[in-house]
């Protein structure tokens, strides 16, 4: 559903950015650049909208998450599997928790 | 720069399963608190986003669970646990007690988690008295 809105917030942005355009033209600059900058932000906010949180680290690289948000793949070494597992709400997946003993950096991953 | 930590508090964390434990009471049965290193916190502040707030608008006038926001504090209070986590480590702690969440909202649309207790060493020993909330 959410990418569905996300879709639908896009066009109806570019539409609003389109219509602001055509009333500058038309010679309505200030409806027209209040236009312009409402489908502008729309376009961005929906752009660069983050989903899920998968690490520390992925926030700082913009890296998308995995099946329940955590790590596509199974984190390798320094990181050691814990006893740690949960149930990820939304997916209903499995996730086991990593963690880098010497930073106690986690990580999260789907099994199962 | 983070301080070195001692190889033998590594180790101690590999022996446990390679976990910092977290535990919601005051003490790790089974184990005694060697050493306390003090207060610790994780704290984050998320919002769902243009996309997920539409869609959880448009889900809240037909009731039921909203998961959009599910998935907000679910993934915040991950976030506020692996910064908690982060910083008892830091600290040279293999366990952190008493930890607590508290949340609160910024503005209406964004969530504020942090996550805190007291970071401890811990000793293993079988006979220690565990103690009372």
């Amino acid at each position: 559903m959410v990418t569905f809105i996300r879709v639908l917030a896009a066009v109806v942005s570019a539409l609003i950015l389109v219509g602001g355009l055509i009333a500058v033209a038309a010679g309505q600059p200030a409806s027209g650049l209040w236009a312009m900058v409402l489908g502008g932000v729309g376009i961005v906010a929906v752009t660069f909208e983050r989903m899920r949180y998968r690490s520390e680290s992925a926030e700082h690289s913009r890296a998308d998450g995995g099946a329940g948000g955590g790590e596509p793949q199974v984190p390798q070494h320094p990181f050691t599997a814990t006893d740690e597992r949960f149930l990820d709400p939304s997916t209903g997946r499995m996730m086991r928790v990593y963690l880098d003993p010497a930073t106690g950096e986690r990580r999260y991953h789907a099994e199962g | 720069m983070a301080p070195e930590r001692d190889p033998r508090e590594i180790r101690l964390a590999v022996e446990k399963g390679g976990s910092v434990i977290v535990s919601t009471a005051p003490f790790v049965a089974g184990h005694r608190v060697a050493e306390t290193k003090g207060h610790v916190f994780g704290l984050v502040v998320r919002s769902r986003g243009l996309g997920g707030n539409i869609a959880a608008g448009l889900r809240s006038l037909v009731g039921g669970e909203i998961h959009e926001y599910t998935e907000l504090l679910e993934d915040t209070r991950r976030q506020a646990l692996d910064r908690m986590v982060a910083n008892a480590t830091l600290m040279g702690a293999d366990a952190v007690v008493s930890m607590r969440f508290d949340s609160s909202e910024i503005g209406s649309t964004m969530s504020e988690i942090v996550a805190y207790g007291t970071a401890v060493v811990l000793a293993a020993d079988d006979g220690a008295p565990q103690g009372l909330e």
